[in-house]
This record gives C-alpha cells, structure tokens and sequence, in this order.
C-alpha cells in the first residue's frame, strides 16, 4: 500500500494563471523491501545449492546459479530504476521545461512557450514539438489524466499571454 | 485351471470384466509375499490403501453432495461465507495426526527391511547389459558362479513363434540358471553392475535394489516357502532392459546341498586346467560359448553387429588389427559406449573369445590367442 | 540541450512499441510481436503441437504394448520413445501451455498494460521451436533417439549415441527460456500490479505463477548443470558420474531429482491456480480460505525442495536418509489436503453449475486427489521399495501430470476462451470432450495400477503373459484418449471460426479484473490506464 500512497502524494497538476505545474510518477508496485526479500532468498539458496554440490563434486552448477542470479540481478535493478521514472513540467514564462526520468536517466528539456506546439498520435498519446524535437509527455497519468494535462496545457500555449 | 484358457481365448477379454472366478485370476494387489517383511509391506500397503480410501469417499462425499444438492439448477442459493478457521486448523492438524500413525509402522519396516547385518550367506549380484552375474560369496556353496540369461526363445519374443508364446507361462520371466537358495535362511544380496545402473527386483521376496556401477549397495531375504519366485531389471539399462530377468529358487535345505555339490561338480569340471596347451580349434570352440552368453546381444551371431548402435565384428579393423588392440579393447571397454569391461571373464575365456571372434565369419586370421597373452595384458 | 537531440527520438520511439503501438498484420505480427496476448497465444498453440507429438509417441508406446511380444517397433526404438514422449510433454506441452496462460492473463489480472519484459517474453518464447525441433531431430541421429528415460540417468546417457547432444541442448534451450519467462513473470508481479491491488488481493492464479516462477528461477541452474556435466563426460573427460574415475553416478540421481521434483510442482502448482480460478466462478461463492491457499502453495514450494530422494529410495542410501525423507514427503499431503479442503469447501453451499471449465475442474479435483493418494502410498518407503519403476509409478505419475495439470489446462482454456476469442465454443462439444478425456483416461491408467502392483516395470517393450489383459484395456484406453483430443481441436477452432459472440461475462462468478474491467475479447493492450482496485 505504501507505494499506493507515494503514487497519490506527489503526483499533481496545478494551474497558476498561465503557469503550469505538473508532476506524475509512474505506477508502479515496486516495494524494496519485498524485491530484497525475493532476490536475496534465491540469492543465498542457489549459492548454497551450487555449492554444496560443488563440495560433493558437482562443481559445474555454479556458473549457471552464477548466471542466473545476475539476469535476475539485472531485471530487479531495471525494476528499481523503472519504478523512479517520472516526468515533470513546468509552464513557466515563456519557458516550458520538462523533464523526464526513465530508467534511471534523467533528462531535461526546454522549449520555447512561443514556438512549443502539442501535438496528439494517432494512439492518443500526446508530445510536445518544437523546431524537429518532439517528446512524448503524459506518459503515467492514464488517458484521463494525459487528456486534462493536455488541455490545460493547449489552453496556455502560444504567443498568448505575452 | 481356467488359467490357460484365459490366456488363449480372446473372447475372454470381454468376460473377465463380468465374471467374479475371473477377478480373482487376475492380479489386482501385490504379489503374495513369501518373507515375513514381504508380508509387514503386503499389510502396511493395505493399510495405507484402506485409510486413503476412507478419506476419499469422505472428501468426495462433501463434494459430490455439493454437487447434486447446490446446484443452481435446483435453486441453491450461494453462501458468501469464505472462511472459518476452526475448520481450516482441523484439516491442517487431522491430516497430521493420520501422517503420524502411518509413519510409525512404516518406520519400523524400513529398519528391519536395512538390516542387512549377520546373513547365513552372501550372493553378489552383478547386472550387465543385459543379463546378471551371481557370485555365492559365503556360506554354503561358497565359490559357486554362473552368468544367468533369459532363456525366452527368441521367435517367441519376435512373434515368428506365438503358440509358442501362449503356451509359455514363464515367458520373458525365464533364466538360463537359477539363482538358488536355501529355504529359511537370510540370504544377503550385495548387488553392483559393470556397465549401467540396473536394479534387482523380485516381487514376491520384496526385494528391489538398484546396481550401480563402481558401488556396492545390499539387500536382503528370508524366504518362508520354497518355490521358484520370478522379477525382472527394474531400472531402465538400455535396449534388452525388459529382457534380463531374475529367477530364484527357493530350494529345502537338503536340496540346496545336493544343488551345491552338482555345480561344484560342474565347475571341477569346467575348470580349466592351466597349464593346458590350447589349440586353435579348442579355443574357438570355447570361444563360441563365451561369445552367446556376452557378446551376442549386441555384436549379433552373425557378427554383423546392428547398424548405427553396434559394429560388425566380421570385417572389423579392430578384429583383423593388431591382437594387443583388442585385448585391450575387452579389458578395459570402451568409454562412452555400450562396450564395457570384460575383464571380470577369466583368461581363457577371453583368449578363447578373440580368437572365435577373430576366425569367425567372414575373419580368417587364423590366430590363436594364448590365455597367457590374456594374462600378460592383464598387468 | 544537445542531450535532447540525440535522446528524444529514443524516448518517443519506445514510448510507441510499448504503450501505444497498432496491431501489426501478417507473419511479422507474431515473429515479431512484444505483445503478451500475441505471445500467449503463441505459446498455447506450440503446447498444443507439443501435446500432439508427445501423444504419438505415447499412442507407438501403447499399441507395441497392446500384446506381448515385439509387433510394432524395436526396443531400442521403444525406450526412445518412453524417452521423449517424457521430455516433449514435460518441457514441450505441459509447461509452455501453462506460461500461456501466464502471458495471457498476468498483465490482464494485475491491471497492467504488458509483461515487463516484452521482447525478452519474445525472445523466450522462440526459443521453444528450435528446441523442440531438436528433440524431434534426435531421432533420426544415427543409432537413433537416446532411450535414456526423461531422466537421462548416467552412465546410460554418458553411453548413449549422438541424440543424447542434441537432447542436452535441447534441454539447455528450453531451461533458458523458462528462466527468462521466470525472471519477467517474477518482475511483472512484483512491480506492474495496478494501484491498491496488494499481493494478498492478487487472484490466486497470479500467486501460484510467482511461486512456480520463484521455484523454476531456483532449480533450472541445477538441472542445467547435470545436462553440462553429462555432456563434459561424454566429451571431454571429466568424470561426475563415472565411478572408474571417481565420480558417483548416483550423484546424477540426487542433482536430477533435486531440480525434478520441484519440477512436479512447477506444473502442478499453475493448475491449482487455474482450478483455484474456475471453482469459485462456477460456485457463485468467493474460493474459501484464499489466504490459506496461498500459505499451502508456498508450503508446497518449500517442501519440495526437502524431499527429492524419495525418488531414489532404492538407489542405497542410509537408512536415516531414508526414513528423513519419508517423513518429510508425507507431510506434503497436509498443505496438498488443505487445497482440496478449501476446493470443496469453495463448493460447499455454492450455486454450481457444471460448464465445460467446471467439468474439467472437478475432474482435475477428483482424479488429483486420487494421484495424491497413489503419492502417499509412494511416499511410505517400504512399500516405494516395491513399487518403485514399476507401472505403479507410471499410473500415479500420469493422475498427477494428465488428470492433474492437463485437465486444469482444460478447464483454463474452455474458461478463458470467450474473454481471448471473443466467441464462445459450443458447450455440448466441450462437455463430450470433458467426458470422453474422463473415461479414457481412466481406462488407460488406471488399470496401470494393478500392473505396477503385480510387478510389472516400467519402461519395458514386451511384458510376461500375465500383464496382458490390463496391458491391452491401457492401449484401447490411450487411443481414445488421443483421439478424444483432436476434438479439442475441433471445438477450439470451430470457436474461433464460427463461435458465437461471447459477453463481457460469460460467467456469473468471474471476478478477476479481466472478466470485470476489459470488454471481451480483451483489448490488443490490456490496462494501459492502471484500474483503481478498492
């Protein structure tokens, strides 16, 4: 439930004026302690399966224990690098600035207030464009909240306001 | 006595199902065991059958009378109950309790079932591909050694002979030799194998262990009755696995000892006498004996082998190379294939055996290998 | 902003494939498809031909046993077929059916708009085709299929000829792309469930896939060490299992079975969450003790790593081993009980009615239990002692995996087949296939009991004159079994093609999030918006 929690807490639309505040984190159920639960008990047994048997001679088990606790490694890491994906917007000026975590990287973009146009695919998702760039935002909000953000955010673009 | 007409007649099969005499025929449970742990396991199997009985026709009595009387096509209505955890502690700790009472017999079997301590004698039982050796270790007929192979004819397996087959009541469940002993006495088999894992199986003496190449492992039987108790390899060992049958023969003590003198007789007999200068045609006479009871299986009496899985010895680089080669080949086998050792065959047997195979079929080299050469290869 | 460049055609373009992209058409579509439902789909049909070519092999295996004497086919073929009839089913037909089911319903049951991992689900489920051809490839090696048993004890796989490599690869294939399908099922369950849908509120189907994936993540290293280490023997001298060199074949024995039998429970633990699905929706009544199901499974899991050698109990070990493990693998009926105490207890006072799922479901119930029983029986080590290897084994072995998991496949495939189709199939055919599957199949193995008890071993082409009767009700039995089959077929097609139009609910008591949230047939994406579970 904490993460039910977390999710509802920081995620927000706020509208000042022509200024625009929006923040929304991906849902997920990512829960550290239960994944360390997880991992870490197939961690330990396959290390003493492997080794045990390796002490009785059967030594060959160990790289494959070794390789497979990696690739879960490896998928319980992309959890917790995924489950910290975010996006953020901020309408402010004649500045838009987002930005995006995703899986782990960070970005930050820029657009011009003036020059920004949004535009919808034709799946429904939404991106803003300017000058050939183009960035896919509203991505964890789900259709209603991705076409709230949407016109709110319509509502304030352009060379209106300035 | 409505035995064989059972077997014979087809029409049979659609009246046994009908006919109680017929039920009776028929074996629904284990064979009659002959030991007195034979019978502990006969009981503790019904037992165990009986008490699981119980509990099923109470569960599915629940079940089935859910289903006939909750039924929506009567008009029950469901209960949202989903649950109770009196009931759910009760079929967790019940259960427990049965486990607990079925244990304590059967722990007391297992014990007396590896005790395998203070035999009046020891047989070793060696498996092969495919048949079993036996070596009487100690006690009476201490020395004695025989192979023991399936003694099915041939056509009636491959069903060129299947009156034959019908008339046989032993079929596939017939040896060459019996394995024999004495009635009343516990006999310890130490039972191994030269090749692959096989296991030695007799139902009515509730015996089953596993032969396991390079180890040893033992089991144990005090036949009550005397009679001939018939089983089979149990353990997967490749192709003629359904066809390496056990046959022991519970003999009364007096009979076990004239059995003892007659083979000791025999094999004074047969034994050879070192220092007896073998001629070719001796040897390639013995050399044929040896080659049906080992070889035969696999290389095939016309020597050809059987395409893909085992080489024609007629015409073979092997046979016809170097007889150093060969020896070596049959002393140690040949890792990784069905060739195992064949060291455990006494020197004259093996000189005889590559010599047979070596003026066999189509291969005249016209060498006679000496027992001596055996010998010297051996260390 | 250079990093904006370069990074935001990366952003967009995976935003597309994953979230939003459009149904592909053609063979691409499923070569290529990231898209669970796709996948699924795959993986149920692969099963299917799996099941196929598995029961020929068991139908050769039959009809050369109807009568004694070699008729049909030679022992070395036989023992080849026993062989890869055991390996097909198991790794080709009963497993991939049920990590169908798995793709198909996860993202669908925990509100999530795909696997966690689509083109490694992809990637594992292509892995299956190459594996399979090798294990059919096997038998026209020369010398022909390794008749080693599915277990491929050594030193008779360390014997066998060329198959047995390709049999090993195989095995290595196929244990891949069940660790992969296990680490995206695990990853899936942990952090794509929708908001508020806690681990206890998951349907029970979902938590019996996080154990069984949890249970094959912690033995497929081990089976694929003993499939190396048989290799390195045959190959490259090394010497694990050959005692002339100082390894212990037995050793084989206890690293197959420590990774087989929690294999047993990998394909039964799926069926009991497929039955633990159908029973209460049938019942019109919530399933009873859901909390006590689950702490049953994990128990099931746990113990099933405590028990492996009570399939060597006359393989010699001490007596203190034997008696350890005795106890330890009676105790497994006690959580296996309480399952089927809470089965009948979800009935108990319900509003039954008796469609196809609910029929393949109650004899899932019934004939399980009825392996679970032969199992207790099994489990007392003295009287293993006489049934072990013999048709005993095979009978019980054959309730548990046949009567056990292929009938809970069944059930799952006729339940879920108006929410996947969008149609329904015709129910009089599927109650026919529900009773044909029933009878036969207890004529083919049930009589196997009375021949096990008699003495009869396994895996043997031709059989003393005393077994005949039993041995030819069996063969009949088995081919109507296998023809029974191919009326699924039937019904399935006939559902696809020409069904009728199925409603969002077919079933009064469904209430997974995929009968009471998605319309039927389920949307290509199922939640892209997580559902709000209260």
């Amino acid at each position: 439930m904490q993460w039910a929690k977390r999710l509802d807490a920081d995620a927000a639309l706020t509208c000042e004026g022509d200024g625009l505040r929006y923040f929304r984190r991906r849902c997920s159920s990512y829960d550290r302690r239960l994944i360390l639960v997880v991992f870490g008990s197939l961690l330990c047994f396959s290390l003493v399966v492997a080794l045990v048997f390796a002490v009785l001679g059967a030594w060959l088990i160990i790289p494959f224990a070794g390789l497979e606790i990696a690739a879960l490694g490896c998928a319980t890491g992309w959890a917790r690098r995924r489950s910290a994906d975010f996006e953020r917007l901020a309408l402010e000026g004649d500045r838009i600035v987002v930005e995006t975590g995703d899986r782990g990287l960070v970005q930050r973009f820029e657009f011009n207030r003036c020059w920004a146009r949004l535009v919808t695919g034709a799946d429904g998702s939404v991106a803003l464009r300017s000058h050939g760039r183009e960035i896919v935002i509203g991505r964890y909000c789900g259709d209603e909240g991705r076409e709230e953000l949407a016109r709110e955010l319509r509502s304030r673009l352009g060379a209106q306001g300035i | 006595m409505s035995k064989k007409w059972m077997h014979k007649s087809a029409a049979a099969f659609a009246l046994f199902l009908w006919s109680a005499a017929a039920w009776a025929e028929y074996k629904l449970n284990l064979q009659l065991p002959q030991t007195v742990l034979g019978e502990k396991i006969y009981d503790l199997h019904t037992i165990i059958t009986i008490v699981c009985f119980v509990i099923f026709i109470g569960v599915f009595g629940f079940m089935f009378y859910s289903v006939f009387k909750h039924r929506k096509s009567v008009g029950h209505k469901a209960a949202q109950f989903h649950e109770n955890t009196a009931v759910e502690v009760a079929w967790t700790l019940i259960p427990f309790l049965i486990l607990i009472a079925m244990a304590v017999p059967a722990t007391g079997t297992l014990i007396a079932m590896r005790d395998t301590s203070e035999p009046d004698m020891t047989i070793k039982a060696t498996g092969y591909q495919w048949k079993w050796g036996y070596d009487y270790l100690k006690g009476e007929g201490e020395g004695i050694s025989f192979y023991s192979n399936l003694s099915t004819p041939r056509a009636q397996i491959d069903g060129t002979d299947v009156a034959g087959r019908n008339a046989n009541p032993h079929y596939l469940l017939e040896t060459d030799n019996h394995v024999v002993v004495p009635v009343g006495k516990k006999v310890r088999v130490l039972v191994t194998a030269a090749d692959v894992i096989h296991a030695w199986y007799v139902p009515a003496l509730a015996v089953k262990q596993d032969a396991v190449p390079g180890f040893i492992r033992d089991t144990w039987f005090k036949a009550e009755k005397a009679g001939i108790y018939r089983g089979q390899c149990a353990e997967l060992c490749g192709r003629d696995h359904g066809f390496m049958p056990i046959v022991v023969e519970v003999m009364e003590p007096a009979q076990y000892t004239a059995w003892v003198a007659e083979q000791q007789k025999k094999m004074a007999a047969n034994k050879v006498d070192p220092n007896k200068t073998w001629t070719l045609e001796d040897l390639k006479a013995h050399g044929e004996k040896i080659y049906a009871q080992n070889c035969v299986a696999c290389h095939q009496a016309t020597g050809m082998g059987v395409p893909n899985a085992f080489p024609a010895l007629a015409g073979s680089k092997v046979v016809l190379g170097p007889k150093a080669d060969q020896i070596k080949l049959l002393l140690a086998g040949k890792p990784g294939t069905a060739m195992s050792s064949f060291k455990q065959l006494s020197d004259v047997d093996l000189a005889g055996v590559i010599t047979y195979t070596r003026n066999a079929w189509s291969n005249k080299t016209g060498e006679a290998i000496a027992p001596a050469e055996i010998k010297t290869a051996r260390n | 902003m250079e990093a904006a460049h370069t990074h935001h055609g990366d952003t967009h373009g995976h935003a597309h494939d994953d979230h939003h992209g459009h149904k592909p058409s053609g063979l691409m579509r499923w070569v290529k498809s990231t898209n669970h439902k796709d996948i699924g789909t795959m993986y149920l049909w692969f099963s299917f031909t799996m099941f196929l070519v598995g029961g020929v092999m068991a139908l050769i295996i039959r009809s050369e046993l109807f009568q004694p004497g070699l008729q049909i086919v030679q022992p070395d073929f036989f023992n080849s077929m026993t062989t890869y009839h055991g390996l097909i089913m198991v790794f080709g037909a009963i497993m991939p059916a049920f990590v169908g089911f798995a793709n198909w319903l996860i993202p669908m049951q925990i509100g999530a708009p795909d696997m966690a991992f689509p083109r490694m689900n992809n990637l594992s489920f292509w892995l299956l085709p190459p594996a399979a051809l090798l294990l059919i490839t096997a038998q026209f090696m020369p010398g022909g299929g390794a008749g080693v048993g599915w277990t491929m004890y050594a030193p008779l796989s360390t014997q066998a000829g060329p198959a047995m490599d390709l049999t090993i690869f195989a095995v290595h294939i196929l244990g891949i792309s069940s660790i992969m399908g296990s680490i995206n099922i695990i990853t899936t369950i942990l952090n794509m469930r929708a908001p508020g849908l806690t681990l206890m509120k998951m349907p029970l189907f979902c938590w019996t896939w996080l154990i069984t994936a949890y249970l094959l993540v912690a033995v497929m290293p081990v089976l694929a060490g003993a499939v190396t280490m048989t290799l390195t023997d045959r190959h490259f001298g090394t010497h694990f299992f050959n005692a002339a060199g100082g390894g212990d074949p037995v050793l084989y024995q206890h690293i197959f079975w420590f990774f087989g039998h929690p294999e047993v429970y990998i394909i039964a633990i799926p069926a009991f969450g497929v039955v633990s699905q159908v029973i209460p929706a049938f019942s019109r009544k919530p399933l009873f003790g859901y909390a006590s199901m689950v702490y049953a499974t994990a128990s099931i899991a746990i113990l099933s790593f405590m028990v492996w050698a009570h399939h060597m109990y006359t393989a010699g070990m001490p007596v203190e081993a034997q008696l350890y493990f005795m106890y330890a693998t009676t105790l497994i009926a006690v959580p296996t009980g309480v399952k089927v105490f809470n089965w009948v207890a979800t009935m108990w006072k319900g509003s039954l009615t008796f469609e196809t799922p609910m029929l393949f479901a109650l004899g899932f119930l019934f004939l399980f239990t009825l392996g679970g029983f032969t199992g207790l029986v099994l489990s007392i080590t003295p009287v293993d002692v006489q049934l072990h290897d013999t048709y005993y084994v095979v009978a019980h072995f054959h309730y548990v995996m046949v009567a056990g998991a292929l009938f809970s496949a069944f059930a799952g495939i006729y339940f879920w087949l108006p929410k996947w189709t969008g149609k329904m199939y015709n129910e009089s055919l599927g109650k026919l296939h529900f009773w044909l599957s029933l009878i036969f199949f207890n004529v083919t193995f049930f009589v196997q009991h009375f021949l096990g008890l008699a003495g009869m071993p396994r895996r043997i082409p031709d059989y003393s004159l005393q077994f005949t009767e039993f041995n030819m009700i069996s063969s009949i039995g088995a081919w109507g079994f296998g023809l029974s089959q191919l009326l699924f077929l039937y019904v399935v097609i006939k559902c696809i093609r020409s069904g009728e139009k199925a409603p969002d609910k077919p079933w009064d008591g469904a209430d997974s999030l995929e009968w009471t949230h998605l319309p039927t047939p389920a949307p290509w994406h199922s939640f892209e918006t997580p559902p709000v579970i209260k």
